[in-house]
């Protein structure tokens, strides 16, 4: 990965430079910060043409370590207002690899009247008009699939991001082809929108820019950790039979899945939403429903999931924890088919479902719809489709609907919604939601594997100091979070496995210094970009209402909080 | 004493087969005194196999001491959504 892109969208300029020595141990959301830092006025406005988008694979990006090929994208974010990244798995990573890049820097503003696309192959990089604009993600990548046949990998956005709805997420491609792995968080469709680009199709044909330091001892070292995965229990057995869904049955154990607008932390038909029942359902069903399957290339975990109707067809892939948290038991909606398909109708807009599931929920609490009614949720999403008012407040996420409905029960961290984790309920991640430069992120820094008492406050803020780190080692190498309980106590290891890759020589220490430097870089950033300290807290309600159940509130002291960045 | 024992996917599998009913109950028999650790040594469960446990619907550690009626849940560790 020797070159880092350049395309301009104000003059249309498309250059191709090498990457820069400071760069070059950089990987995935440290290599995207810092790109953002050094390149941006932090404070810049999120949806104006001084914003730029980073998309960048990690330092394993394109090896056939297992789940290796993460891609991230990185930007100012229109709901935090803040530095963020946010990473999906997919195949636009192995692509950029392929093709020797190591960051694609989108920045400018188009002042023409059509949207366009970037093509990208081993010779030409173009700026197309797209005729895709304002398709929903499904029928804009089959026509990119049949202009350009299936080998292609597709980055794109639906209609909500071209509408520069804070909501929107940015996709790629799975390796079948669906465009369904959403690097969701913080509304980046909508900075990639603004900007009037639809879609970046990589076409790694004949590009052969991947190569291995010493493959041999490359080889030899997978072999072991491959056999770490398969050998733990979380890598090797539950994530792959049951996939995240998993994680529901946790979480209302501990009282801490999202129900009915974080009201309650526990739902009455968690059984019928979580992985045992998915489970269930997609093995009874058959058809095209499967139950484990991988989101890229050569992963051995293959925690994803094709969920299909009772008539065997597809009707999402996958369907995964943070939907169900958000848009099932946090909308009182305790049944998948329902559940599967607001997800699709998300996907297909573009729509972040975390941010959206918390956006409906707060729309129920306020009594616009009735918690449980899946087709009043699904008749919003319409008014969204439409553009309609209602639409577009709901498009702009939780915090901004929360504001027009009134309500004092928006479930946000920085303005951004918060994931399928009561942080009443797990507190080690409230500290998270309210510390980490990314605002309410469970990927970065989740405490749920800690063995403590999830609800006493005094631990947390040592353990999400511990995880925030460890999310960014994963982040920038590329790895999905998920191989981290059987690698990520073995930094050495995942170090070593770097060097057989790279040449260069590094150890796990030093993997985590340089991940605690790409912290302070986020930080800095967001100081600069006028986020202070005092926005290190969560809502109100969550440190005032007691859950039901429980009656644990969120308590970890502001000092407490405010400590995390000060060091 | 006798508890009432409830296991989540795949520690039903892996303990429940032929034991547990569909739902992953089995009640299980224990010396006096037997704490969340002595359970899990007794259905032959690895340590590691272990990430979450309730007692009576709150989270308690491998050293709690089991009394008579008491009803736990056992969940394999999960890292994440
Ligand atoms: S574990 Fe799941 S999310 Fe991670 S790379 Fe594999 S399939 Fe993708």
């Amino acid at each position: 990965m020797d070159k880092i892109i350049r395309v301009n969208l104000t003059s249309g300029a498309i250059t191709s430079e090498p990457v820069a020595e400071k760069y070059r141990q950089l990987g995935g959301r440290a290599l995207t910060s810092q790109i953002l830092f050094d390149e941006l006025d932090p404070a810049c406005e999120p949806l104006g043409k001084r914003n730029k988008l980073v998309f960048a694979p990690g330092l394993l990006g394109g090896s056939f370590l297992s789940s290796s090929s993460r891609i991230s994208v990185g930007g100012k974010s229109p709901l935090t207002g803040g530095i963020k990244e946010a990473n999906a798995g997919g195949t636009a990573a192995g692509a950029l690899s392929k093709l020797g890049i190591k960051a694609l820097i989108i920045e400018g503003e188009s002042n023409l009247e059509y949207s366009q696309y970037l093509y990208v192959d081993k010779e030409k990089m173009e700026l197309r008009p797209a005729d895709i604009a304002g398709l929903g993600v499904y029928s804009a990548a089959k026509l990119i699939y049949e202009r350009y046949g299936d080998k292609v990998s597709q980055i794109l956005i639906g209609p909500g991001g071209e509408r520069g709805y804070s909501a929107a997420g940015i996709t790629n491609t799975d390796v079948q082809g669906r465009p369904c792995r959403y690097m969701g968080r913080g509304g980046l469709g909508a900075v990639m929108g603004v900007k009037g680009l639809k879609a970046i199709v990589l076409n790694p044909a004949g590009a052969e820019a991947i190569s291995y330091h010493d493959r041999k001892a490359f080889q030899e070292l997978n072999k072991e950790l491959v056999k770490m995965i398969r050998e733990n229990p979380v890598t090797g057995e539950a994530y792959p039979k049951y996939g995240t869904p998993a994680m529901a049955t946790r979480t209302n154990a501990i009282n801490a899945l999202p129900t009915r607008n974080f009201s309650a932390g526990s739902f009455e038909c968690a059984n019928r939403i979580d992985g045992e029942y998915l489970y269930h359902v997609i093995t009874t069903r058959g058809g095209e429903g499967e139950t484990t399957h991988a989101c890229m290339p050569g992963c051995v975990i293959k925690c994803s999931n094709i969920y299909a109707a009772s008539d065997g067809k597809e009707v999402v892939a996958p369907l995964e924890y943070e939907t169900i948290g958000l848009m099932g038991s946090n909308l009182g909606i305790g049944n998948l088919d329902d559940i599967a398909r607001l997800n699709y109708l998300c996907n297909d807009l573009g729509l972040d479902t975390i941010e959206m599931g918390a956006t409906i929920g707060v729309a129920m609490d306020q009594g616009l719809i009735p918690f449980g009614d899946a087709d009043a949720a699904a008749d919003l999403l319409a008014e969204v489709a439409e553009d309609s008012i209602l639409g577009k407040v709901l498009g702009h996420g939780a915090l901004v609907t929360g504001r027009v409905l009134g309500s004092r029960r928006i479930p946000v961290a920085k303005g951004q919604a918060m994931p399928a984790y009561d942080p009443r309920g797990i507190k080690g991640l409230g500290v998270t939601y309210a510390t980490s430069p990314m605002g309410a992120d469970h990927t970065a820094g989740n405490t749920i594997r800690a063995e403590v008492d999830h609800t006493d406050p005094k631990p947390q803020p040592e353990l999400s100091k511990n995880a925030q780190p460890m999310s960014m080692i994963a982040d920038s190498m590329g790895l999905c979070l998920f191989i981290m309980p059987a690698l990520g106590a073995h930094l050495d290891k995942l170090a070593l496995i770097y060097e057989y890759y790279s040449g260069v020589k590094v150890s796990g220490e030093d993997l985590r210094e340089a991940a605690k430097k790409a912290l302070n870089v986020e930080r800095e950033f967001n100081r600069r970009a006028g986020l202070s300290p005092a926005q290190d807290r969560l809502p109100e309600f969550m440190t005032d209402e007691p859950l039901p159940v429980s009656g644990s509130v969120f308590d970890v002291p502001l000092e407490e909080l405010r400590k995390i960045n000060e060091e | 004493m006798l508890i009432k024992l409830r296991l989540h996917d795949i520690l039903k599998e892996k303990v429940g087969a032929g034991r547990a009913d569909g739902d992953g109950i089995l009640k299980q028999q224990l010396r006096d005194g037997s704490t969340v650790n002595d359970l899990v040594v007794s259905l032959g469960l690895n340590r590691e196999y272990v990430g979450l446990i309730i007692v009576n619907g709150r989270q308690a550690a491998f050293e709690f001491s089991l009394n008579e009626g008491d009803s736990v849940e056992l969940f394999s560790p999960m890292s994440g959504g």
